[in-house]
């Protein structure tokens, strides 16, 4: 394997040098350099590949925020890590959107090293680098054209307003849902680690920080006309995904659940990554119900987007294993057979047709596993209900 | 390295588990019964359970029911159960645990699940 290529940026050379002594262990693995300032950090990215920058937020003239913006547009396929202490809410909002991983001074070595080879890693087997530049260049996802006044009416809500609609809103949003699954993996943003549902997300970040994180996503697309197809095809994509989700959630186990609803809320996120493009805009004619993107096939553009944006890994392998054929193992479905098992109802649900897949002794043998048929519930009709209920939220 | 919570009455179980375990890094408490158990899950909350079925006293699935009443996230149980008891599986399943492993098992069975459980494996995707 070759060796990561990391850079590290901040302008006091003394984190610097402190830096380079804590990681001189990994000169094995890391081919690292160091800039002061975010000038002289794209001037060494220009000149040679790099695959991750860790970057201060604070710095005079150029900040992080503007640093790392500037490299997700120049240099997509490198991830953006930042590394930083205290910080004014706002300017913590800015790098939200810039940054993929967040994390605090003083971390502890053990989490930085840990987070660089992960990032030095790309999902993708067959197309590592290509979606790593597709998915690298991402800042924000769009939101369904549909779901845009719901999200205004959420930011202009008073600071104290219900937190229930809030987690509503956000909770069938695609976009931010992994947004704040994102943010919410870090301590940076004062949430707790491992924070799996929508709802303890909400709680944990605040109403205020989400309705800034809206706020400045929504900015980033307000002006974005939608194609009439890409939005009817992306709003088909979406209510397959809500039904899912819903059904998923009495199949998973309990510890399970959360997992498996963000998954299968976020089955299909390559689709979204693809239309946001080169984060400028949705392509303009991009058809998003082709398998590909670019040439890369759509779940692994997707999957390297969740990788990079460090949502918890059940989360993203069960969005990676969605099109695998799954064996039940008899220990229990996990989050990955869970989603996948909904996923194969749900559409035999849409077709209408309960014996039109090439998945039928596959979707039986998942219904048959005792941890489905211990509660003895009708699947079928679970799976009828929830599609239901995805075509009410769809028509609000 | 997680904190993992092994409950069983068998103390070569108990061993076992222990020493795989904190091979792999990781914190392992001990609860020799339900009760003990149910007592040391009042003051910590484990990042994980490892938990047997029969037990004298409050059994497996007693532990289970006061580990699924407390707020908050859920937290992940592996219930160990004797092969020879084919319906504690669907009691097991009805009363909510995430994973189920029948005896005997293997220490890499049990170390594999405790893995994805604790998110330590990497995704990808496959071509």
């Amino acid at each position: 394997m070759t060796r990561a290529r990391v850079l590290f940026v901040d302008d006091e050379p003394r984190i610097l040098d402190g830096l380079r002594r804590s990681l001189r262990c990994r000169r094995g693995e890391w081919e690292m350099s160091f800039a002061t300032s975010g000038g002289s950090a794209l001037e060494l990215l220009g000149e040679s590949p790099h695959d991750v920058v860790v970057s201060d937020m604070r710095m005079p003239g150029m900040d992080g925020a503007e640093l790392l913006t500037h490299v997700s547009n120049r240099h997509p396929e490198v991830a953006r890590v930042v590394l930083s202490g205290h910080t004014e809410p706002q300017a913590a909002i800015k790098v939200a959107i810039a940054g993929h991983r967040f994390l605090t001074k003083p971390s502890d070595m053990e989490s930085v090293v840990g987070v660089i080879d992960q990032l030095a890693m790309t999902t993708s087997r067959t197309h590592g680098a290509e979606a790593r530049r597709i998915a690298g260049a991402v800042r924000s996802l769009p939101s369904l054209p549909a779901h845009v006044d719901r999200l205004t009416a959420l930011v202009r809500a008073a600071p104290d307003a219900e937190l229930a609609s809030a987690i509503r809103a956000v909770s069938r949003d695609v976009g931010l849902t992994t947004k704040l699954l994102q943010l919410s993996n870090s301590a940076f943003f004062g949430a707790r680690p491992r924070v799996a549902s929508v709802e303890s997300v909400v709680n944990a970040l605040g109403l205020p920080t989400i309705q800034a994180v809206v706020d400045t996503s929504q900015m980033l697309w307000s002006s974005v006309p939608w194609e009439p197809a890409v939005e009817r095809d992306l709003t088909a994509s979406w209510r397959h995904a809500v039904a899912t989700a819903v059904l998923v959630a009495s199949m998973a186990s309990p510890a399970n659940r959360p997992y498996a609803q963000a998954a299968a809320l976020l089955q299909d996120v390559g689709r979204f990554v693809c239309v946001a493009g080169a984060g400028s805009g949705p392509c303009p004619g991009a058809n998003v119900m082709s398998p590909h993107c670019q040439g890369v096939p759509y779940r692994d553009v997707g999957v390297e987007l969740l990788h990079l944006w460090g949502l918890p890994s059940p989360i993203v392998t069960a969005v990676a294993q969605r099109d695998l054929e799954h064996r039940p193992a008899s220990s229990g479905l996990g989050v990955a057979a869970a989603v996948r098992a909904a996923h194969l109802l749900m559409q035999q649900t849409e077709s209408g047709d309960p014996s039109d897949g090439t998945h039928d002794d596959e979707l039986a043998l998942l219904l048959a596993h005792p941890q489905l048929t211990a509660n003895s519930t009708d699947w079928r009709r679970a799976a009828e209900e929830a599609s239901a209920k995805a075509g009410r939220w769809s028509s609000q | 390295m997680a904190q993992i919570l092994v409950v069983d009455d068998d103390p070569a179980i108990r061993q076992l588990l222990t020493d795989v375990l904190e091979m792999e890094g990781h914190e392992v408490r001990v609860a020799v019964d339900g009760l003990a158990a149910v007592r040391a899950l009042e003051a910590f909350r484990p990042d994980c359970v490892v938990l047997d079925v029969m037990m004298p006293g409050l059994d497996g699935y007693g532990v289970l029911r006061s580990i699924r009443e407390q707020d908050g996230d859920p937290v992940p149980v592996i219930m160990l159960t004797a092969a020879a008891e084919p319906d504690s599986a669907v009691r097991a399943w009805a009363d909510g645990v995430d994973y189920y492993l029948a005896k005997p098992f293997g220490a890499d069975e049990v170390l594999n699940l405790i893995d994805g459980v604790l998110e330590y494996r990497l995704p990808t995707v496959e071509a």
